[in-house]
Parts: C-alpha cells; structure tokens; sequence
C-alpha cells in the first residue's frame, strides 16, 4: 500500500505554459515570415486562377482590372459579362469593349486631374490584368485594345510566382 | 529584511523551480497570432511587363545603327500547331531551324509535343487533380531556339508575340517566360534574353 502524499499546503494553481510559448514562438517567427504588405489584391476563384510564371518582378499599384470566367472586373466593380470567353455582341463596338472603355477612361481622367494637382504623381497609364488562365488571347486582346483606347498603355500581367 | 532575501527564501523551499513570469509575453502572442495569420501570404505574385505597340511603322529600327546587322524583330506567333518563329530576315522553317527554309506550308517552326509528363508539369504544375491537355505547347523547344538566336543577337532585347484568337491565356505567359529569361546549365543565375515584350494584335 502506497503511503499517502504528505499533505501540502494549499498552492496557487499554475499552468505550465512553456511547451505552448515554444508553439507560439515558432508560429510567430513562421507568419513573420510569410507576412505581407502587397498592395495587389487577388481573389482566387474558380472564376480567376492566375498563370504560373517564372517571372519575378514585384507588382505596383496601379488600375486593376480583372478578367475572369464570368465577367470583366475593375478595381472591385463588375464592368461586364463574360460567357464562354467573350463578351456579348451587345457591348461591343468592334473590337472596343464599350462599358470597359468608359470606366477606365473614367479613371485615366481622374489619375489625370490627380496628376495635375500634384506633379510627382504622373499619370503612366498603368493596368494591372489579371487573367484567368483559360481565357481566349481574342478577349485578351479587346481587353488590351480597349485599355490603349482609353489611355492605359502599359500592361502588368498578374501571374502567380512560381519559383 | 533578511528573512525576505532571495538566499534565505531559496533555502527555505529548495524544491520550487524558478518561474520565469511567461503571461505577458503569451498575451503579446495572442494578438500578434490572429493578426499575423490575416495578412499570411501563402501564393506570391508578380507581374510582367508589356506594352501597347505604338501605331506606325516599327521603332526598333531606329536604335543602334553602327553594327551591320539590321534589326532583329523577333517574332514568335503561336497557332493552335505551334510556334512559328521569325526574325526581320526570315521565317525559321519547320524541323531544320535554318533560316533559309522560308516557306509559310512548312508549319510551325516547333511542334506540339506529345510528352504527357512534360504537359502535365507544365499545365498543373504540383496541383492535384488538375486537368491537363496532351499534346501541349513545347516552350522547352522553344527556349532552346531563342537561347541560340539570342547569341546571334546579343544586342536585341525586343519580341513580338503573335498568338491565334483561341490560344489560351496561360500559353501567352509560358511564350512570355520562355522568351523572358532562362537558367544555364549548372548556373544559379538567370540570364536575360528577351524581356520586352509587345503583344502583337495576332493572325486572324
């Protein structure tokens, strides 16, 4: 028979936290890692799965416009449809997509008047694409017409990092 | 006082383990966490540069005219068979690679490969249960082309990409990245090949 354990004065309760800290401290020093201040943001969907692509310039703020599956995109507002790779006879003018045409000639005209008012901001007519990978190039293509119309001449094709 | 001294009170119960006084810190933990994992990254991004060509006659020929050689314009248009590859002076035939087999009936310049694994490593990458088309675009074959144009012209760094109305977007970035930069054999360091690009508006 076992002796019982000598009694012991009452003690206050403690936790033994230090196999938790040492959880935490490697989770901390992981997100840490990982953490990110892009200003780019992307949505993934079943809609919009970017590229993968070896290239490895960093992205810039700039006008974004996104192309999915199911509608054209920009900065946060549906332009237009998208069915079946391409937009409805309705809104085109020929090649120019004509809801994607006002919106953006909408926002060079506003980064315009921003420029006007303060000079170390110039307008460069950047548009960032981002574009589901199994778009047509004939979509691509209106897009990027579309975008030269209205003034956005420099593309940043959005890809997913791949190394 | 000298009851209360740190000495005495260790002798008093030598069992006790000394306790560092962890609580503040997990507090300062569990609000880094929750924040930290809201702003995590788990894919990074990039982008890559292209521009509108300028309406008019071509402007790369307007730059470096002490060398004989005349600008390159190299031109890459892909079809739904292949790439059809292409320079100022000549359209490189299908199969032999030599500039003087100029003929539009030969075809592509490179095929489509049937390699299922190749295909499927570049379509899906590590991605389970993605779906995959065989035969594929070889942009394997075509780096190796453009890496042996490029040594003729080094000085070059202007290509066009001419793709079909149906080629799929993703094809354009790997045509994009095959014709960007490529790693040497043995070398860590990427070396620059074409990284101009302009879209071209593409063979109806």
């Amino acid at each position: 028979m076992a002796k019982p354990m000598p009694h012991r004065k009452p003690e206050e309760a403690k936790l033994n936290i230090t196999s938790l800290m040492d959880i935490m401290t490697i989770i901390l020093v992981f997100l840490l890692k990982s953490y990110s201040t892009e200003d780019i943001q992307v949505a993934p969907s079943d809609d919009l799965r970017l590229p993968n692509s070896s290239a490895q310039k960093a992205p810039e703020l700039a006008v974004n416009a996104v192309v999915s599956q199911t509608g054209i995109i920009v900065d946060g507002v549906k332009v237009v449809d998208v069915a079946g790779g391409s937009v409805g006879d309705e809104f085109k003018r020929g090649t120019l997509i004509a809801p994607l045409f006002d919106i953006l000639k909408e926002k060079a005209d506003e980064a315009k008047a921003l420029a006007e008012r303060n000079p170390a901001n110039k307008f460069q007519g950047r548009l960032l694409l981002q574009c589901d990978r199994e778009i047509p190039f004939s979509l691509v293509r209106e897009v990027m017409y579309t975008a030269g119309q209205s003034q956005f001449a420099e593309f940043k094709f959005v890809v997913y990092k791949s190394e | 006082m000298g009851a209360s001294s740190p000495s005495s009170r260790r002798r008093a119960n030598k069992l006790e383990d000394p306790e560092l006084t962890l609580l503040p810190f997990m507090n300062l933990m569990t609000l880094l966490i929750p924040f930290l994992l809201v702003s995590v990254q788990f894919v990074t991004l990039a982008v890559i540069d292209s521009s509108l060509p300028a309406i008019g006659a071509p402007q790369t020929t307007t730059e470096k005219k002490e060398d004989d050689k005349p600008p390159l314009n190299l031109t890459v248009g892909i079809t739904g068979e292949g790439f059809t590859v292409a320079g100022s002076a000549a359209v490189l035939g299908g199969g032999t690679g030599g500039p003087n087999s100029v003929s539009e009936e030969s075809g592509p310049t490179i095929g489509l490969t049937s390699d299922d694994t190749y295909c499927r490593k570049v379509q899906c990458g590590e991605e389970p249960g993605c779906r995959h088309e065989t035969p594929c675009h070889d942009y394997k074959a075509l780096q190796e082309l453009v890496v042996r144009v490029k040594e003729d012209y080094p000085e070059e760094e202007n290509v066009i990409i001419a793709p079909n109305a149906e080629i799929p977007y993703h094809v354009l970035v790997g045509v994009m990245d095959s014709t960007r930069d490529h790693k040497p054999e043995g070398s860590e360091e990427r070396k620059t090949l074409f990284p101009y690009v302009v879209v071209a508006g593409g063979a109806k």
